[in-house]
């Protein structure tokens, strides 16, 4: 007795044969008790598999949402159109019909979804630039000013030991200038006395010189 | 209901995979991406948890495999299906993370029932539940055992054709392997599982009111 394969019982037991075929495995495995074990063992096997059930959770798609509902509303939109035009319409080539309103139908939505998003967000964009850049401004302003009025007030703070010590300075190079004044005149009244007293001995040498030269 | 009537036109203008793939690829749609996302979440999220057994980890892998999808869309070839592309790299990511849990030898199938039911959401049986709902979780968990038992080029054929109902061609096709190499797997892991199986359920059936029922670890011999 011929035994179908491993392969054509597999493909019996998940309905993969042609009818014909199908009809001559059947007529076998009634007369094989080997098939019959084989084909019954394969499928308690499948039985069993089937106990493992999985349910399915969505992945997250948190993108596009809005422009999905927009985009189904219009499809389905567009769809009533052309069903109603499509039954009232005479007779039409049906594929240059299609692929025109598929083609229109795909621009029109892109425009749509485009436009929408600009107007929705176009807007509400434009405002926030407006604002933030007059928030800016104010604060830019501000912060220029309390600078300035910082740095000149430090600055003022650092010179003013510097103006404390120019003016000491000043105040002592002044006395300073009123003892040398002093000095010079005393110096100067000495050195008249002095060259006074030069001449006088000067003098009195000269007729000392002359006393001794009578003498002789 | 409202599908049903909708369904004519919503499948005029529906982009087949392949169609929002080439999207995503010559225009950056974002929106074509959210709706590859949408259709294959599940088979991909199932695929991810079966082939490592968590259902944490198979959602995280899911995750990864979308984002890995979109981060490659320029190496797409528009020539094969989507879902075949889709598959290899979910698959792939599932190959690696299994590589390194085996380095981490993470996979401890000596957990005991508690541990064992924190990565099965779905079947967490709760105290209050009556005893066939708790025999029909536990039945699972030896599925989830047994699976994971299996050698890897069998247990993806065996998530593939079963759970996710490709065809043997569409598998070969995924896997780059004959499909006469798929049959083959395929019968070999139902042998195997049938092995693994058949003695383990037939401890958990419905005990007699005297019986107290084994561990699981007892009657999975594996």
């Amino acid at each position: 007795m011929n035994h179908p394969t491993r392969e054509e019982w597999l493909s019996y037991l998940y309905d993969e044969l042609p009818g014909a075929t199908k009809a001559e495995l059947v007529q076998h495995l009634d007369s094989c008790p080997a098939c019959r074990k084989s084909v019954s063992e394969w499928q308690s096997a499948m039985g069993s598999l089937d106990r493992w059930k999985l349910p399915t959770r969505s992945l997250p798609l948190f993108f596009l949402q809005p422009a999905l509902k927009w985009a189904v509303a219009a499809v389905f939109a567009v769809g009533l159109g052309y069903g109603f035009g499509r039954f009232s319409a005479p007779a039409a080539k049906v594929e240059t019909l299609r692929a025109g309103i598929e083609n229109s139908l795909r621009a029109s939505l892109e425009t749509e979804i485009e436009t929408r998003l600009r107007e929705k967000y176009g807007r509400q964009f434009n405002t926030l630039l407006a604002n933030a850049e007059a928030r800016l401004m104010d604060r830019m302003d501000t912060l220029a000013a309390q600078t300035v009025r910082a740095s000149v007030e430090q600055t003022q703070g650092m010179l003013s030991p510097y103006n404390d010590a120019l003016k000491n300075f000043d105040t002592r190079l002044r006395q300073q200038g009123t003892e040398i004044g002093a000095l010079r005149q005393d110096t100067e009244r000495m050195a008249l006395l002095t060259e006074v007293g030069f001449r006088r001995n000067e003098q009195q040498l000269v007729r000392l010189a002359n006393f001794n030269t009578l003498q002789e | 209901m409202s599908g049903s009537i909708l369904s004519p036109f919503t499948a005029l203008f529906s982009m087949t995979d392949e169609q929002a793939m080439w999207r995503v690829q010559m225009h950056d749609d974002v929106e074509a991406f959210a709706r590859l996302v949408r259709r294959w979440e599940g088979p991909i999220q199932r695929l991810c948890t079966r082939m490592t057994g968590d259902s944490h980890r198979g959602e995280d892998l899911a995750q990864e495999a979308f984002v890995r999808v979109f981060a490659r869309r320029k190496e797409y070839q528009p020539r094969g299906r989507f879902s075949t592309f889709l598959w290899r790299v979910a698959m792939n990511l599932c190959y690696d993370e299994l590589r390194k849990i085996n380095r981490r030898s993470e996979i401890s199938l000596h957990q005991d029932g508690e541990e064992a039911m924190d990565g099965l959401d779905s079947l967490a049986v709760d105290e209050s539940a009556p005893d066939a709902r708790l025999v029909e979780g536990e039945r699972a968990e030896l599925v989830r055992r047994a699976l994971l038992r299996l050698p890897q080029p069998y247990r993806v054929v065996v998530i593939l054709r079963h759970y996710e109902n490709l065809k043997f061609r569409e598998i070969a096709d995924v896997l780059e392997i004959p499909e006469g190499t798929v049959k083959s797997r395929m019968a070999e892991a139902l042998t195997r599982l049938h092995q693994l199986l058949t003695p383990a359920i037939a401890e958990k059936e419905p005990p007699s009111p005297r019986k107290q029922p084994k561990r699981i670890e007892e009657s999975l011999v594996l």
